[in-house]
């Protein structure tokens, strides 16, 4: 897409979703694809921020509850949940409710305010400054580092 | 001296000759091993095997242009020829130069892709060393110091007349013709009129044709044109010599390499070529730069009869492959084709010896290949290399992508399965198409798993190797045995396998292998043996390693890990020396005075049981101090699809893979509670004669059960109970919540049980309660994905026909998590089995019994010793006082009772004619015992059955003449009757 400038400026596309109130984002490149398979079947003795598995045509997939990795308290299912699969690790994660796809400007991404919480700041690598909102855009590898630290510390 | 410059036709084909070099290179191996140790003269057959093969690494080294590997393999085929010819013997040094030789040549087939450097000077002196010490012997032996090998290889070559080279340059064929002379020893082949060469004849060394055809080489006459071949191209015959001799083994040249040809070609008619070689007809072409028709293809079926027959060509109808570029399309497919259309690389292979990147795939009618120094060797090995071009090579990445679409087949079948079921009854047909699809799909996949197995025999050839250099760094003498080599395991497990069972071997010879002085003095042989077995048994193949070394002291052991802290002293007094010995598989544990560099510290069998654990396997060692050691790997034979048996707890479902349920009991509540048992920690329960530890899979995996608060109406989380907890339902607690539960007890004591899965883990057995019981179901493994990995319960996930998803069970990870001590449970189970036996033995000693009967057919016996006094009396002399009776006896009166009232037995007949009366002993008043006839006196030796539900008073039952017997329990009987007289 050509700017006004005649440059071309790099376009970013991000899934956004709710977790809560928060608006955040992935990058949609992360992405594989997004879902509403709910039937989750839990693992017993796995860590807290795992839900459980579910049966994607076939293939047995992780689905990561993202409230508890965040540390923003357990899910729960409504009719609005989704599953947003991620690319890496065949694994998924489960938030309150899926957004547009939103186109935005390379330009338009900033780095995390300095007041923000340290709890989101920790899954968080940039902030885009919507219309009305400030939309969180989470790191994947934040969130999969996370975790396998925690299973990591948990003796595996 | 790196390799360089591989030629661009070995570039392309070159994967090929890799893989062939790596092929030869690992069958070298175990030959030069079974070599050394053949202390009589070496066997024909495996030197002839073992020169074969490096001189097929020489010709595939030249050929690809790899000058280093060629030296070196030159050098070492020089060392094995002397070998041959009986004029050198291997010694352990020789082996060793050998055997170092061939680590160099696999580390440069190895580098060939980084280019690295691979030093070899060093072995290159050792051979040199070798063979002029023997050189120096011989050339005194002979007159004509040119002709070293005259006697023993003119033999074997039949080319008396030709002048044999000196052994430090040995090349047969610079300076002289290669033409055949001696008659007898040759045959004449003749190739046919119509070919370019147009009836031309050859004598060639019979022999030699012999060979090449035991090796499936292609024998060729081409020709040369001196114009083209020579002027045109600047080509000196010495060159074209070098070029040849490095394809094949030549059976006649009628060029003279020391010629210089002239400027120009008049005069000279041309060069015939005969050789033998394993190039196929287009490579030769390329590598002679000779066009395809002037190079005629021999049939191996024609030259096979006329060396065995030996007719005259002449005599042999037209061979098929008359065309000389018939053949050539042909065996352009079988060889390079298939592999190449993948476009391989020679990449480093796994630990397992297999060819980089490829398997070769039998015909399923075929036996997988043994090693060289099997019996008949010449011939297996000829009949080997036959059937190998029955097989093919197949990328590994292929195969496991197949492998895991045939997974998804038989997911898709599975759910298929219940929907053609459903419309079965509308459709007649539906069902015998389901059936073919069924049938059709578990072959598929049984064959496919099949692919990937391969014989254990190649691990532990490997150890062969292994073995015997430990031995010689530590000097200790040590034999090793294999047996069960045919048994299959899949690939990865094998791989998976390698380096564990590679340090079990070096601790073997490390530490428990004693040197051959110390078990001289303690009475044992010099040599210490190795033995590896494998065998299947029940879905498992075990593979067992001993060895007749000081064994594995406990002592020692639970003394050192007390003192690197694994455990205090007080528990290391508690454990029995079978924990003790297991003490070895804790982290950090060794016992080793001194860090060997062999088998290092400390490091060892923890991540030995790791590694076989992540295999889903198990280890166990037994070992006798002084005697030996013996270790035992359990591994499962399946990986990815299983037999399972599905049950569950509340709606949570899950799969238990069927090889590891030994059987499912059914238990009611009230009998559970009557049964069970605590013994170290866990409940047991007796099942049969063994002491089974259970677990409750509900408690395991922390599942909750809920309940609705009557008051409140809503779901709240019921306080998790033992199993034990349910025998406390007489509790005087009063809890609304133990209220509840009590309440929820007795319901369920009424109605329900529980299902014990029996589940077999190593040689240990637990008992798994669940609540419900499913179908088996063959199910599609599903890995655990990293980020559960720390589920010690799990071993993977699956999908189940309906769609759910469900996790795998793992028996060891349960055991562990529950921390199941069965070593314990093992030990009381002895102790209850000792006492048992005991008793019986003391049930059994002889006594002196008398028979009797009371109602007619059903007979007791009580012992000689117990009784004062048997009396036969008529019924008359019966009295009768109300509910008493009495007889006479002795001039006193006694009361008198029937049998039926102390024991359970039938009343005697109504009308009996004589009756008898037993008065026992020990009695404080006398009273007898009515019965109605006396059988017999015997002395009886038997064991007494004793059942539960064998009545009081009765001690046990037995067999006697044919009669079914209860022994009475005097002492009960007796205790009765004072009763009643009281």
């Amino acid at each position: 897409m050509q700017s006004s400038e005649g440059e071309t400026t790099k376009i970013g596309q991000f899934v956004s979703f709710r977790i809560d109130d928060y608006l955040m984002g992935i990058d949609i490149l992360k992405v594989r694809e997004v879902n509403m398979l709910l039937d989750i079947t839990p693992v017993q003795q796995a860590p807290d921020y795992v839900r459980g598995l579910i049966n994607l045509r076939g293939q047995t997939v992780l689905v990561f509850d993202l409230g508890v990795v965040m540390g923003i308290g357990e899910r729960v299912l409504t009719d609005q949940s989704h599953n947003i699969i991620l690319k890496a690790d065949d694994v998924g994660l489960l938030v309150d409710s899926i957004g547009d796809v939103v186109s935005v400007r390379e330009d338009a991404i900033e780095p995390l305010p300095a007041n923000r919480d340290t709890l989101t700041a920790r899954y968080a690598e940039n902030v885009v400054k919507l219309d009305k909102e400030l939309m969180t855009i989470v790191s994947i590898e934040k969130i999969l580092g996370q975790s396998k630290t925690r299973t990591a510390e948990s003796g595996v | 001296m790196a390799d360089t410059g591989v030629s661009d036709l070995a570039a392309g084909a070159g994967s090929e000759f890799i893989t062939e070099i790596k092929d030869d290179l690992e069958q070298l191996e175990p030959d030069l091993l079974a070599m050394e140790e053949q202390t009589s003269g070496v066997d024909k057959d495996l030197i002839n095997h073992a020169f074969r093969a490096i001189h097929s690494i020489k010709g595939g080294a030249g050929f690809c242009g790899l000058k280093d590997l060629g030296l070196l393999s030159h050098a070492m085929e020089n060392v094995l020829m002397r070998i041959r010819d009986g004029r050198l013997s291997i010694t352990p040094n020789i082996a060793d130069a050998l055997l170092s030789g061939l680590d160099k040549l696999k580390l440069m087939v190895s580098s060939l892709d980084s280019g690295e450097e691979v030093s070899y000077q060093e072995e290159i002196d050792l051979f040199e060393q070798i063979l002029s010490s023997t050189e120096t012997d011989d050339s005194q032996q002979t007159d004509d110091p040119g002709a070293v090998f005259s006697n023993a290889n003119a033999e074997k070559a039949g080319l008396q007349g030709e002048i044999l080279p000196n052994p430090v340059d040995e090349d047969p064929y610079l300076g002289r013709r290669a033409q055949a002379v001696e008659p007898g020893e040759t045959v004449t082949i003749e190739t046919p009129e119509s070919s370019f060469f147009n009836s031309k004849r050859f004598q060639v060394s019979r022999d030699k044709i012999k060979t090449a055809l035991d090796e499936n080489q292609f024998v060729y006459a081409v020709w040369f044109d001196p114009v083209r071949d020579f002027i045109e191209k600047k080509r000196k015959p010495a060159d074209l010599y070098n070029d040849i001799k490095n394809t094949g083994e030549v059976l006649f040249f009628d060029l003279d390499p020391s010629r210089e040809l002239p400027e120009t070609a008049e005069g000279e008619k041309g060069f015939y070529l005969v050789i033998a070689t394993i190039l196929d007809g287009a490579f030769i072409a390329e590598v002679l730069e000779v066009p395809g028709d002037e190079i005629y293809l021999f049939d191996s079926q024609v030259l096979s009869s006329l060396i065995s027959g030996d007719r005259n060509h002449g005599d042999m109808p037209e061979p098929q492959g008359g065309e000389p570029s018939s053949p050539l399309p042909e065996t352009l497919d079988q060889a390079g084709g298939k592999g190449d259309s993948d476009g391989p690389e020679p990449v480093d292979g796994p630990a397992v010896p297999e060819p980089a990147g490829k398997k070769a795939v039998p015909k399923p009618s075929e036996e997988p290949a043994v090693p060289a120094y099997a019996e008949n060797k010449s011939e297996k090995a000829a009949v080997d290399k036959r059937k190998a071009i029955e097989t093919i090579r197949v990328n590994v990445d292929l195969i496991t992508r197949l492998m895991n679409f045939a997974g998804e087949l038989v997911l898709s079948r599975n759910q298929l399965r219940p929907l053609v079921e459903q419309y079965a009854r509308e459709n007649a047909d539906l069902n015998s198409v389901m059936q073919d699809l069924d049938m059709v799909t578990s072959e598929i996949q049984e064959d496919i798993m099949q692919i990937r197995m391969q014989p254990v025999g190649h691990l532990f050839a490997r150890f062969k190797r292994i073995i015997r250099d430990t031995a010689r760094q530590l000097t200790k003498k040590v034999s090793y045995t294999m047996e069960g080599e045919e048994v299959e395991l899949d690939r990865t497990v094998l791989e998976g396998l390698a380096n564990p069972m590679t340090h079990l071997m070096r601790n073997c010879v490390d530490h428990g292998i004693e040197p051959p002085d110390q078990r001289r003095n303690a009475g044992k042989p010099e040599t210490g043996t190795i033995a590896v077995k494998a065998f299947h048994q029940g879905g498992h193949v075990h593979i067992i390693v001993s060895d007749d070394g000081k064994g594995i002291d406990p002592e020692k052991i639970s003394a050192a890990a007390v003192e690197k802290g694994v455990i205090t002293s007080e528990t290391a007094g508690k454990m029995t020396s079978r924990e003790k010995i297991d003490l070895i598989f804790s982290p950090g544990f060794s016992t080793s005075d001194e860090i060997t560099d062999v088998s290092g510290r400390g490091v060892g069998m923890d991540v030995v049981k790791t590694n076989i654990e992540k295999l889903r396997g198990y280890i166990d060692i037994d070992s006798f101090p002084g005697r030996g050691t013996i270790v035992q790997v359990i591994l499962p034979l399946t990986l990815a699809i299983v037999s399972a048996l599905i049950v569950g707890i509340d709606r949570f479902r899950f799969a238990i893979p069927q090889v590891n349920v030994s059987e499912v009991i059914f238990l009611r509540s009230s009998d559970l509670r009557k049964k069970l048992e605590k013994l170290g920690g866990s409940d047991v329960i007796r099942l049969r004669e063994r002491l089974l530890p259970v677990i409750r899979l509900r408690n395991l995996l922390d599942i909750d059960t809920f309940y609705i608060d009557e008051t409140t109406g809503e779901k709240k989380i019921e306080r998790r109970r033992a199993l034990a907890d349910r025998r406390k339902g007489n509790s005087q607690s009063s809890t609304d919540m133990e209220q509840r539960s009590r309440n929820q007890d007795r319901r369920q004591d009424e109605e329900e049980g529980l299902y014990i899965v029996v589940i077999k883990v190593g040689v240990n057995q637990f008992g798994l309660c669940v609540e419900t019981l499913f179908d088996n179901e063959e199910i599609v493994v599903k890995p655990l994905s990293e980020h559960i990995k720390s589920c010690r319960c799990f071993s993977g996930a699956t999908i189940l026909g309906d769609g759910g998803v469900i996790m795998i069970l793992d028996a060891s990870g349960m055991a562990n998590e529950a921390d199941l001590r069965f070593a314990v449970v093992n030990a009381e189970e002895q102790r209850r089995k000792f006492r048992e036996a005991e008793r019986r033995q003391a049930l059994a000693e002889g006594r002196n019994v008398i028979v009797f009967a009371n109602a007619e057919n059903e007979f007791f016996a009580i012992p000689l010793e117990k009784m004062v006094r048997l009396e036969k009396i008529e019924p008359r002399a019966v009295h009768t006082i109300g509910s008493r009776k009495f007889i006479q006896f002795q001039e006193t009166t006694i009361p008198i009772f029937h049998l039926e009232e102390f024991v359970v037995a039938n009343p005697c007949a109504g009308e009996i004619e004589e009756l008898y009366v037993i008065i026992p002993k020990g009695l404080s008043v006398k009273s007898g015992i009515i019965v109605s006839d006396i059988i017999d006196t015997m002395e009886v030796f038997k064991e007494l059955q004793r059942e539960n539900n064998t009545p009081d008073g009765v001690e046990g039952t037995a067999f006697v003449d044919n009669r079914l017997v209860q022994f009475l329990d005097m002492e009960k009987i007796t205790g009765l009757m004072e009763e009643k007289m009281s």
